[in-house]
């Protein structure tokens, strides 16, 4: 890394580091380290893949998440850490911990996760697998019929696409890229100097006949190759096909030894958007240089030789103790290719299969506005279906009486309908606003080629202001109608994705209600450049207004607790970390506030602390979906305010990123919202409960009735959809019978 | 051709530039559908140097292109851009002017202080709530602009005086920035110099006014209510209390620390501690304890009146009622012969309404007839001789709340050419653009025929009836004296009638019968 990116990162870590929690003051009484506390939620995880109640293909796909998190926490958390180490930076975090007492913790609490990941997959999956007829082998596993069928895959398919990579004198080490999984190999030269195709293979040092090369395994054919075995079905992890025909590419040696490995490097970007010009084309550069970030981790197989292990070390500059040796495939992200390609085939293996029902607050996605326009409408995904939201962009491009469209993008998926209703939008002469969030970490490629099309398409994209991320997820369109101009909304707790629609749990409400209007106008316009509006009518933006009103909101129960009322506080998010508003919690705890958090993934406050906490619990759902709603409720002296928001109650969402928070006003919707909280706080299945130690644990069963919040909320929206079509078929109206055919 | 249904108008103040799009709709309000500000800070150096950098035209141009965007939302192409003090001060303001059109298409209006007054009293009528109520009693309005601040006064539901000072919050502070540095005790001096200017004002005011109500506005007003804890957007009464606990907040918070705890944009920060001052010193003179800050703007006075133009809007008060109130104030100040004139008034404006088939003008050019006669004889003040020429000095340096410069051009040139008998050939009519020349002419001719008609300054003729056909123009008076003064005054003054309209002005006198 050059000087100047090097002084960037320095001032931003630093910055960054002293941003959070400022002026909390570190105790490790009082607050769980947020790292840990997210190795706990990966642990958490890990459980569900090991819990034999789950069909079998779910635990492997539960399996894969849990590898595929811990690749991204390397990648920015402990990435970031290991910045902020080396610039000698260590201040103690809230916890109490200094940056290097964090990676130390990290390192013991990841390899004892690591085992226990390899010990389900080869002790407990595998076998299982087995038992269903599938096996995933290795090569020398292989009956002579299948192995001859991985050779000729290997010549007509592999062999094709690899490039070994020597290293030599004239040849330095290649560029291993982040995340991918290489062959490394150690050779020998033959003395009778036969001719062959190695020609580039030479020695390591002059005189010395070791050869070294690496090969990265191809990830433009699937990881696992498929053949039939006297048994069943069975998969080949590709590197062990090429390892088993590894002679072929280096003839006229002798392979010593050969290994498997691959490298994480630090994926945080580094945008200066100050002095960017191009804010667009700053991240793609930025992008680009991520594949030559720090490597900060080295996974190799167990039994690699130590010479090539050592060789790798060296060229990587790899510290020893960054180095995971690993009992099994390495990464094992390829299960959720292995349960995509083959749960269909597998239906009594998998969950029954979910099929998101009609929104039961809307009858049929005709006439959006004039459902809209009559009263608010609550989607709760995925037990509901997106429909409404691509419904409702959809009508709003067509629609001759609206005029402009705008909306927010962070995460979209590849073949989003909701981009190409805002195409066709600009293309129907409405004006389209998207504001389109180009650092969405590992979206950010996708984000560039949204930007670029929807600029093409003729909308106006810009991507928010400098310094601060766009989370918030709302759209407007506004509409020229005979009483005059009239603005709908959608406001959301996720993603305009209609993908991971099917996965996240999240609540969007439409409205048309007119403060609600304005302030999406007014919204908008900040994010455009225009200045901010002095007040808002019924929005909470973050990060100059939101943490203050759930601050006030707690002192408000605080203080009505203190007078003798009911106080009462349920929040539900993705994180909890920020040390304001645990504070804020643990002084409305000690005042007898009555608080219940449902927090799916990093919880920092300690709860169940006498004096400190005890009126405080937190658990955790992890269940089929991903939960990802925010909601937040306050008793306020029985008005019972209940918000929705796209932040979590963590710095970065309250200090550094644009965040929207919204008040449910709909009786119905708050209804809905409230049924969320209850039937989730009453979970007895999927909830972990946080201990004041830290660890979380799932409730005996004894004696309580066994809920599974996620199956009782499919339960709710399919009895909804019946009860929804049986409403309609009875409003159908059937043709009388003929005169004729009366009696 | 249907009508927009939307109006873009774009303010461009001293310290920022706003889009407000609003919403017509017939006989009624209109409705504000998106306002957006963007702070730019160029009046301080319009009231420091006198001019505006080719930068500062440059980051118009940007922004107005944003403008653009947003506007397009609505389908409007065109805006209409209102300019004040800080484009008025600037030596090269028709540069400027000009600049923008170039490059962006919009074009920019420079008004007046008086127009700029009118737009903000019209927006404060229409949205302070009960304004009709209010002005029964004595109420001070105080409209606190970046450039300067104007005081106007209502009685017994009548507009009585309006004074421009050049005390506004950015001025102040750009004049005095360079005490802030070499005192301690800045807020002492910044007292010291408004106290000053306002004595000044006091000096000119009304006597005898019995101040009951008090209303502020004015750009900066909305920080000073966020810092009360009440709604920016929306009216509110401050009472006294309230607004001495937001001056001790503004006394002991330095504005660099106000922009960070209390979310007040930076620029006006410093601004709001010498609005504060004037609120307070207009308090403590009147005695009242509390303020009526309504939420109006110019753009809103803006929007009411072209709604009032075109689309049927009633507005709450009569906007020629307060114009001819103030030009009486004016008539009065400068001791006219009030019966003279309101004699002169009546035959003017008969003449004018029973001539209406020919001389194809309409109410506004009416009531610049009747401006014109009320304030026909102010120049006698300074001296009986050539007063025309004085009375045009008077009135073309005197704000009329209501007119543009040009109208204020016309009452002016009527007052000056309505006693000279060599018109044409006076460089002042010379030089005036020849629709309006044709205007003076019309309106001057009138009024010359009226005055004649009270020549004697004795009202000898108690009514009238006017005949007018294609080719002549009879006015038949009623009186009990000799009119031999009066019929040789309009015989020397009609002859300008005669050449303006083609049509020979003849007076009767129709004797009582007995």
């Amino acid at each position: 890394m050059n000087s100047k990116n090097e002084k960037k990162k320095t001032q931003k870590n630093g910055g960054k580091k002293q941003t959070d929690n400022v002026g909390i003051e570190s105790n490790s009484e009082r607050f769980f380290n947020r790292e840990l506390s997210w190795l706990e939620f990966n642990d958490r995880i890990l459980f569900e893949s090991r819990d034999t109640k789950h069909p079998l293909l779910e635990r492997v796909k539960f399996l894969s998440i849990t590898a595929s998190n811990l690749d991204e926490f390397y990648i920015v958390r402990v990435a970031s850490l290991r910045d902020m180490q080396s610039i000698q930076y260590n201040e103690r975090d809230i916890s109490g911990l200094t940056v290097d007492e964090q990676l130390e913790r990290i390192d013991a609490k990841t390899r004892s996760s690591m085992a226990l990941m390899y010990s389900t997959y080869t002790r407990s999956l595998v076998p299982s697998l087995h038992a269903h007829g599938i096996d995933i082998l290795d090569y020398h596993q292989l009956d002579k019929k299948s192995r001859a069928s991985a050779d000729r895959y290997f010549m007509t398919t592999l062999y094709p696409i690899l490039t070994p990579m020597a290293v030599d004198a004239s040849r330095p080490f290649p560029l291993i890229y982040s995340r991918q999984l290489n062959i490394c190999v150690l050779a020998g030269r033959r003395s009778d100097g036969e001719n062959s195709s190695t020609e580039g293979l030479i020695s390591e040092e002059d005189g010395d006949d070791l050869l070294f090369a690496t090969l990265q395994v191809p990830t433009v054919v699937p990881r696992l190759f498929e053949c039939r075995t006297s048994s069943g079905l069975a998969f080949v992890p590709i590197e062990q096909i090429i390892r088993a025909n590894i002679h072929l590419l280096f003839t006229g040696v002798d392979i010593i030894s050969t290994g498997f490995f691959r490298v994480m490097r630090n994926a945080d970007l580094d945008i200066d958007e100050d002095e960017a010009e191009d804010l667009l084309k700053e991240i793609e550069e930025q992008v680009r240089m991520r594949r030559y970030g720090e490597i900060i981790r080295l996974e190799v197989n167990e039994d690699m030789d130590i010479h090539l292990l050592k060789y790798i070390t060296d060229a990587l500059e790899i510290n020893r103790k960054d180095i995971f040796c690993v009992t099994g495939p390495i990464d094992l992200t390829f299960l959720m290719r292995l349960y995509s390609g083959i749960a269909k085939n597998y239906p009594a293996l998998c969950d029954t299969p979910h099929m998101p029902q009609k929104p039961s607050m809307f009858d049929g996605t005709d006439n959006m506005f004039d459902q809209i326009r009559a009263k608010d409408r609550l989607v709760h995904l995925p037990y509901e279906s997106f429909d409404p939201v691509a419904a409702f962009l959809d009508q709003a491009a067509r629609d001759p009486k609206v005029l402009a469209i705008k909306q927010t993008l962070y995460r979209v998926s590849k073949a989003s309908p909701i981009i190409e209703s805002l195409a066709m939008a600009a293309q129907n002469g409405k004006q389209v606003m998207a504001l389109v969030e180009l650092k969405a970490r590992f979206d950010e490629e996708n984000n560039i080629n949204w930007a670029k099309k929807l600029e093409n398409a003729g909308c106006h994209v810009i991507y928010g202001l400098v310094g601060l991320k766009t989370h918030s997820k709302i759209t407007l369109v506004v509409r020229q109608e005979e009483a005059g101009i009239r603005r709908y909304l959608h406001l959301g707790t996720g993603n305009y994705n209609n993908i991971t629609a099917k996965i996240y749990t999240d609540i969007g409400v439409f409205t048309a209600s007119e403060p609600f209007g304005v302030d999406a106008s007014e919204f908008f316009n900040m994010l455009s450049g225009f200045s901010q509006p002095p007040e808002w009518r019924r929005f909470i933006p973050a990060p100059l207004w939101l943490k203050d009103f759930f601050i006030q909101k707690i002192h408000k129960e605080i203080k009505n607790a203190k007078e003798g009322k009911k106080a009462h506080i349920i929040a539900k998010m993705n994180a909890l970390v920020d040390g304001k508003i645990i504070d804020a919690l643990y002084d409305a705890s000690s005042a007898g506030v009555r608080i219940e958090l449902i927090v799916r993934g990093i919880c920092c406050l300690r709860p169940g602390v006498p004096g400190l906490s005890e009126n405080i619990k937190v658990c955790s759902i992890t269940g089929r979906f991903l939960e990802h709603s925010r909601i937040f409720y306050f008793f306020n002296e029985g008005a019972e305010d209940i918000y929705l928001s796209s932040a979590d109650w963590m710095p970065r969402n309250l200090d550094r990123r644009v965040e929207l928070m919204f008040p449910v006003e709909d009786e119905a919707c708050r209804a809905r919202v409230m049924e969320v909280l209850d039937i989730e706080l009453k979970d007895t299945m999927r909830s972990h409960w946080l201990c004041a130690d830290g660890t979380y644990h799932k409730l005996d069963l004894r004696g309580k009735k066994k809920i599974d919040s996620q199956i009782e909320l499919i339960r709710i929206s399919e009895d909804a959809a019946k009860a929804k079509e049986r409403e309609r078929e009875y409003k159908v109206f059937v043709p009388a019978e003929p005169p004729e055919d009366r009696q | 051709m249907s009508k927009d249904p939307f109006i873009a108008i774009i303010d461009f103040g001293s310290l920022a530039l706003r889009l407000k799009i609003f919403e017509t709709f017939p006989n009624r309000k209109p409705k504000e559908v998106e306002s957006v500000r963007t702070y730019f800070s160029f009046g301080a150096k319009t009231y420091r140097d006198g001019y505006v950098t080719a930068e500062q035209i440059a980051e118009f141009c940007e922004i107005l292109e944003g403008y653009r965007l947003k506007m397009k939302e609505y389908a409007l192409a065109k805006a209409v851009c209102i300019a004040t003090s800080s484009f008025r001060e600037a030596r090269n303001k028709d540069f400027l002017v000009e600049q923008i059109r170039l490059r962006t298409d919009f074009k920019v209006v420079v008004i007046d202080n008086a127009q700029e007054r009118y737009y903000h009293n019209l927006a404060v009528k229409e949205n302070q709530p009960d304004f009709v109520d209010i002005i029964r009693n004595g109420t001070m309005m105080l409209d606190i602009g970046a450039g300067s601040i104007q005081a106007t006064v209502y009685d017994k539901s009548e507009f009585i005086f309006s004074q421009n000072m050049l005390l506004g919050s950015l001025r102040v502070s750009e004049l005095l920035s360079d005490l802030e540095r070499k005192t301690t005790h800045y807020t002492e001096v910044l007292e010291e110099f408004i106290s000053q200017d306002l004595d000044d004002y006091h000096s000119v005011e009304p006597k005898g006014i019995s101040y009951k109500e008090f209303i502020a506005f004015g750009g900066d007003i909305g920080f000073i209510k966020t810092l009360a804890g009440l709604s920016s957007r929306a009216y509110c009464f401050l009472t006294k209390k309230q607004f001495l606990d937001v001056y001790d907040l503004l006394l002991r918070t330095k504005s660099t620390d106000l922009a960070l705890t209390h979310n007040v944009p930076s620029l006006n920060a410093s601004l709001l501690l010498p609005t504060a001052i004037l609120i307070k010193k207009m308090l403590d003179y009147t005695g009242l304890d509390g303020v009526h800050l309504p939420a109006a703007s110019l753009s809103d006075g803006v929007a009411y009146h072209l709604a009032y133009d075109s689309w049927g809007f009633q507005l709450k008060q009569d906007p020629e009622l307060d114009l001819i109130a103030a030009a009486r104030h004016i008539a009065k100040r400068y001791r006219s012969d009030k019966k003279h004139t309101e004699n002169v008034e009546k035959h003017a404006l008969a003449i004018f309404d029973a001539c209406v088939k020919y001389h194809g003008m309409g109410s506004q050019e009416r009531l610049l007839l009747r401006i014109a006669v009320i304030l026909h004889e102010v120049g006698k003040y300074i001296h009986v001789s050539k007063h025309g020429s004085r009375s045009y000095h008077i009135i073309n340096t005197t704000e009329l709340i209501g007119l543009n410069e040009n109208e204020r051009e016309v009452v002016a040139c009527c007052a000056r050419f309505y006693a000279k008998p060599i018109m044409f050939s006076d460089r002042f009519y010379t030089y005036l653009p020849s629709d309006t020349k044709m205007l003076v002419s019309k309106l001057t001719a009138i009024l010359r025929i009226a005055d004649a008609m009270d020549a004697s300054h004795r009202q000898k003729i108690r009514s009238t009836s006017i005949t007018a056909t294609t080719d002549s123009l009879t006015i038949c008076c009623d009186s009990a004296y000799d009119l031999t003064f009066e019929e040789w005054a309009f015989d020397q003054k009609r002859e300008l009638y005669s050449q303006v309209f083609g049509v020979a002005p003849s007076l009767r006198l129709r004797r009582p019968t007995k």
